[in-house]
C-alpha cells in the first residue's frame, strides 16, 4: 500500500514539475490548478481507495498526465482529444470500482455519456457545421461530463459511487476542462446570441436534477447528483465571463474535488460533533468550505440572465438542503468505531477556514483577482 | 551499396529458416528452447538491419525488382515487429516446441517482406500466395489432428483462388503496359495513350486482392476458419500480418500507382478516368461499417477479436483514401500503433490462457478475477476503436476535419465501436461470470502488459513523433528527399 501510495506521489510531483516547466508563462497557473485539484483527492483519500490497488494509481496519474496535456495544448483540437480521455478513463474507473452488477444496459454505464462526449467531440472537426453548431456540441460535452453519474444511478450498488475518488476525479477533470475551455479558447461566448441563454438553461438544468433527487431514498445517491450540479455550477461560472465568478468558480473547483473524499462514508458516532459536521460540510449546508464558493458564484451581476440563473441555484440548492431533513442522527455508538486520523483533521481545518473566507472577501474584496493576476493569471 | 542490400534482412530469415530446418533434421539433439531463441534472433537482428537500411541513398529505390522507400520500410518494420511480438508470446505456448511450426511462422514473416518490398507484381503475387499456404499449414499444426487436412485443403483451395486472380491481374500487367513493374506501369499511365477499359480492369483486381488479403469484411475469407483453434499468437498475429500487407497493396499498388501528387504537393490526383481514391473510400467505408458490426454480432470473443483488430487498419484505409498528405502520414503511423494493439491483445489472452472457443459468457466478471490483465486487453480494443486519448482519436479527428460526407460513416464506425468496447467494459466487471479455469499471470508479465498499454496511450498523447515517422515515410512520393 504504501508503494503504491508513494509512486502516485512521486508520479504527480513529477508531471507537474514537468509540466510547470514546459508551461508557458500563461498557462502555469493552470498547471497549479491541476496539481492542487488531484494533490487534493490525494491527501483527502481518507479511506485508502486510490492505493486500493494497483491499476488505480496508473489511471489516476494517466488522467492527471492527460488533464496538464489538455491545459497545455495550444489548438482547440488537441484540448478536447485530451479531455475526452481523461473522461473515458474516469468513466472506465467507475466501472472497475463499482460494485458489481447484473445485466447490461447502455443507459446504465458511465461509459455511454464518455462515448457520447467523444462523439460530440469528434462531431466539433467536421468543417460543415457551422461555428455556431460547434460550440453548441462543445457546450453539450461538457453538460454530458458534468453528468457522468446520472447514468448509472439506478444501477445496484452505485449507491457507493458517493464520497469515491472517481467522483472527485471527475469533478476535477470537468471543471479544470470547463474553467479552460471557457477562460482560454472562449472567453466572450456568454455574452453572444444564442450562447447567452446558459446562463438560465444550465441552472434549469440543475433545478430539474435536483428535483429529481428529491426522490431518491438514498442519501449517497441524491449526494451524486449534488456533486454533478457542483460541476455544471463550475461550468456556469466559467462560462459567465465574469472575472469575480471566474474566481470563484476556481475555489469552487477546489472545493468541490476535495469536499467529495472529505465526505465520511461510515456511519458517524452521534457524540462526535466533527464527524457530523464533516458530513453535513458535503452538502454545501452554512458554515462549509462550499457554502462559502455558493455566495460567490451567485454574488450580484448586472446582467439580468445571470441574475435570474443565481436565483435558479439558490432554488437548486435549497431543494438539497430540503433533502438534509430525513437525515437520521444515529442514536447509540456504531458498532465499529470510526477512525479519525490527521487526515479528516486537516479536512476539518480546510473545511472551517474555506468558510472564514466569507468573512475574508468582505475585508479584502478583491483578494481572488489579486492573487491571480499577480501569479500570471489569463485576466 | 548496392541493391542486393535490400535483401540483408531477408537473407538473416532464410538464415534463421535454414538453421531451424536443421534442428528439425536432428531432431531431439536440440531443445525446443533453442528453436525459439534461434528464431528470435533471426528476426532480431532482420529488424536491426531493416532499420538501418533508411540509410540507403534515395538513387538506389526504384531501378530494380526490390524498392525501399518510406512506406515500404514502414511496413517491413511493422511486419518485423508484429513477428517479434508474435514470438515472445509463443516462448511459453505449449505449441513452442513443434519445430515445423516455428519453420512456417519465419517463413510468413520471410514472404511477407518480400510481397512488401517487391517492385513487381508478378513477385508480391507468388509471395502472398506462398503466405496463405504457410498460414495455412501453421495454422493447422496447432488445430486436431482429424480437423488438420481439412485446413490443408481449405487453404490449398484459398490460395489457389488468389493464384488465379493474381496471374489474370500479372497477365494484364504484362499485355497492358509490358511490364510488371509499379514504377513502370506508372510511367505509361502518366503518358496518358491507354484506352481506360483495361486500365480500369487492372484497378478492379488491385483493389479486389488488397480487400481479400487484408481481410476486411465482407473479404474476410483469406484465413477462415483456420484461425479458429489455433493459439492466439499465431490467430492474431497473422491476421495482422496480412492485414498490414493488404492495407500495403492499397497504398503501394493502388495509390502510388494510380495517382500522383497534385499542383501544389500536398494531396494526390487520379492518372485514370476512374478514380482510385473513391472507390477504396468506398471499400473503406463498407469496413468501417462491417468491421464493428461484425465483431457485435459474434459471440466468439476470438470470432469477435479477429474482426475488430482489422478496426484500426480500416480507419486507416478511409484517412489514406482523401489522398492528402498530412492525413496520409497519419493514417501511415496508424499501421505501427495497430502492431502494438495486437501484441497486447495476444499477449494478454495468451498469459490467461483464455479458450479460443470461449464464448462472451466466459468473458463476464473478468475483470475480478485479474484486473491488469482485463484493462490491458479493455485498453486495447478502446484503441482499435479510436477513442481517446488513444492515437486512432488524433486520426479520426484530421480525418473528419476533411469536408466530406462520408464523415458521418467515420463517426457510425465510431458508434459502433464504442457499443463494442463498452459492452466487453461492462461484461468485464459484473457480477457472476463462470470463471473458467485461466491461467495466473505472473508479475512479470503484468509490467509487460502495463509498459504496452503506458506506450499505447503515450502514443495518443504525444503522437507529434508517431506522426513525423509516419509523414517521413511517404515525404519521398511527394517529391521530397
Amino acid at each position: 500500500m504504501k508503494l503504491r501510495v508513494i509512486t502516485v506521489l512521486l508520479g504527480l510531483l513529477s508531471f507537474s514539475g514537468v509540466a510547470f516547466f514546459m508551461a508557458p508563462a500563461s498557462r502555469e497557473l493552470w498547471v497549479i490548478l491541476a496539481f492542487l485539484c488531484f494533490g487534493g483527492i490525494l491527501v483527502f483519500d481518507l479511506y485508502d481507495q486510490i492505493a486500493s490497488q494497483w491499476m488505480n494509481p496508473i489511471i489516476f496519474l494517466l488522467i492527471y498526465a492527460l488533464i496538464l496535456s489538455a491545459v497545455l495544448e495550444v489548438g482547440v483540437e488537441g484540448f478536447w482529444r485530451d479531455f475526452a480521455g481523461a473522461v473515458f478513463l474516469v468513466s472506465l474507473l467507475f466501472e472497475q470500482n463499482a460494485n458489481q452488477w447484473t445485466g447490461f444496459g447502455a443507459l446504465r454505464t458511465t461509459l455511454t455519456p464518455a462515448l457520447i462526449f467523444l462523439m460530440l467531440v469528434f462531431a466539433q472537426s467536421l468543417p460543415s457545421l457551422p461555428p455556431e453548431v460547434s460550440y453548441g456540441f462543445s457546450l453539450a460535452a461538457l453538460i454530458m461530463a458534468s453528468y457522468l453519474e446520472l447514468f448509472c444511478i439506478f444501477r445496484e450498488g452505485s449507491a457507493s459511487n458517493a464520497g469515491s475518488f472517481m467522483s472527485a476525479l471527475r469533478v476535477a477533470c470537468v471543471g479544470v476542462g470547463a474553467l479552460f475551455y471557457c477562460s482560454v479558447f472562449v472567453p466572450n461566448l456568454a455574452h453572444q446570441m444564442p450562447y447567452n441563454i446558459m446562463s438560465v438553461v444550465l441552472p434549469g438544468i440543475a433545478v430539474l436534477i435536483a428535483l429529481f433527487s428529491a426522490f431518491l431514498n438514498h442519501w449517497r445517491r441524491r449526494q451524486t447528483l449534488f456533486f454533478c450540479n457542483w460541476s455544471l455550477f463550475i461550468f456556469w461560472e466559467a462560462l459567465s465571463g465574469e472575472d469575480f465568478r471566474l474566481y470563484a468558480a476556481i475555489g469552487a473547483l477546489l472545493g468541490g474535488a476535495w469536499t467529495v473524499m472529505m465526505t465520511l462514508r461510515d456511519e458517524i458516532d452521534p457524540e462526535n460533533y466533527k464527524q457530523l459536521y464533516l458530513k453535513l460540510s458535503a452538502w454545501g449546508i452554512p458554515g462549509s468550505f462550499l457554502f462559502t464558493m455558493i455566495i460567490f458564484g451567485i454574488s450580484p451581476s448586472q446582467d439580468e440572465l445571470l441574475r435570474r440563473g443565481s436565483a435558479l441555484w439558490v432554488l437548486s440548492f435549497f431543494i438539497f438542503w430540503a433533502g438534509l431533513r430525513g437525515f437520521k442522527i444515529p442514536k447509540e455508538r456504531p458498532s465499529a468505531r470510526p477512525s479519525w486520523s490527521w487526515r479528516e483533521s486537516l479536512a476539518l481545518v480546510v473545511t472551517l477556514v474555506g468558510a472564514s473566507l466569507l468573512a475574508g472577501v468582505r475585508i479584502l474584496p478583491t483578494v481572488f483577482s489579486d492573487i491571480w493576476i499577480r501569479a500570471g493569471g489569463i485576466k | 551499396m548496392s541493391n542486393y542490400q535490400l535483401l540483408l534482412p531477408q537473407c538473416t530469415l532464410l538464415m534463421g529458416v535454414l538453421v531451424l530446418a536443421l534442428f528439425e533434421i536432428v531432431d531431439k539433439k536440440f531443445h525446443h528452447y533453442q528453436g525459439w531463441v534461434v528464431h528470435m534472433i533471426a528476426l532480431s537482428l532482420a529488424m536491426i538491419q531493416q532499420t538501418l537500411l533508411y540509410r540507403l541513398p534515395a538513387s538506389l529505390y526504384g531501378t530494380g525488382g526490390m524498392i525501399l522507400d518510406g512506406t515500404t520500410q514502414l511496413f517491413s518494420l511493422s511486419v518485423l515487429l508484429l513477428s517479434i511480438l508474435i514470438q515472445i508470446n509463443r516462448r511459453a505456448g505449449k505449441y513452442s516446441s513443434q519445430s515445423q511450426t516455428a519453420i512456417l511462422t519465419l517463413g510468413i514473416t520471410f514472404f511477407s517482406l518480400f510481397a512488401i518490398q517487391s517492385n513487381r507484381v508478378l513477385f508480391s503475387v507468388t509471395s502472398v500466395l506462398a503466405m496463405i499456404w504457410l498460414s495455412h499449414g501453421v495454422l493447422a499444426t496447432e488445430t486436431k489432428r482429424k480437423e488438420e487436412s481439412n485446413l490443408i485443403y481449405s487453404g490449398i483451395i484459398r490460395g489457389v483462388i488468389f493464384l488465379v486472380v493474381g496471374t489474370l491481374l500479372v497477365t494484364l500487367c504484362m499485355s497492358i503496359f509490358g511490364e510488371s513493374q509499379m514504377d513502370e506501369i506508372q510511367r505509361v499511365i502518366v503518358r496518358g495513350r491507354l484506352r481506360q477499359g483495361p486500365v480500369f480492369v487492372v484497378e478492379v483486381l488491385i483493389l479486389f486482392l488488397g480487400a481479400l488479403v487484408l481481410g476486411a469484411p465482407p473479404f474476410g475469407g483469406l484465413l477462415g476458419r483456420a484461425r479458429n483453434h489455433a493459439s492466439w499468437s499465431l490467430s492474431m498475429g497473422l491476421t495482422g500480418v496480412f492485414a498490414i500487407v493488404g492495407i500495403n497493396i492499397f497504398i503501394r499498388w493502388g495509390l502510388l500507382v494510380f495517382t500522383r501528387p497534385a499542383i501544389g504537393v500536398l494531396e494526390l490526383e487520379s492518372l485514370s478516368g476512374w478514380n482510385i481514391l473513391t472507390v477504396i473510400r468506398v471499400i473503406a467505408v463498407v469496413g468501417l461499417i462491417l468491421t464493428p458490426l461484425f465483431a457485435i454480432l459474434d459471440r466468439n470473443v476470438r470470432g469477435s477479436l479477429n474482426f475488430f483488430i482489422l478496426n484500426p487498419f480500416v480507419q486507416a484505409l478511409f484517412a489514406a483514401s482523401f489522398g492528402q498528405r498530412e492525413i496520409l502520414g497519419g493514417a501511415m503511423a496508424q499501421v505501427i500503433v495497430a502492431v502494438i494493439i495486437i501484441g497486447l491483445l495476444i499477449s494478454s489472452f495468451q498469459a490467461l490462457d483464455f479458450s479460443p472457443t470461449a464464448s462472451l459468457s466466459q468473458w463476464v466478471a473478468m475483470g475480478r478475477v485479474d484486473v491488469l490483465t482485463c484493462l490491458s486487453i479493455i485498453l486495447a480494443l478502446s484503441s482499435a476503436a479510436g477513442l481517446a486519448p488513444f492515437y486512432g482519436s488524433y486520426l479520426m479527428q484530421k480525418t473528419l476535419s476533411i469536408n466530406s460526407a462520408f464523415a458521418v460513416v467515420l463517426l457510425f464506425n465510431v458508434v459502433l465501436s464504442g457499443f463494442y468496447v463498452g459492452r466487453l467494459i461492462t461484461l468485464a466487471f459484473q457480477k457472476g461470470g463462470l470463471h473458467g479455469n485461466f491461467a495466473t499471470v505472473s508479475r512479470s508479465q503484468k509490467i509487460w502488459f502495463t509498459v504496452q498499454f503506458i506506450a499505447l496511450i503515450f502514443m495518443g498523447i504525444f503522437w507529434q513523433p508517431l506522426y513525423k515517422y509516419g509523414a517521413y515515410s511517404i515525404r519521398q512520393f511527394f517529391g521530397e528527399t
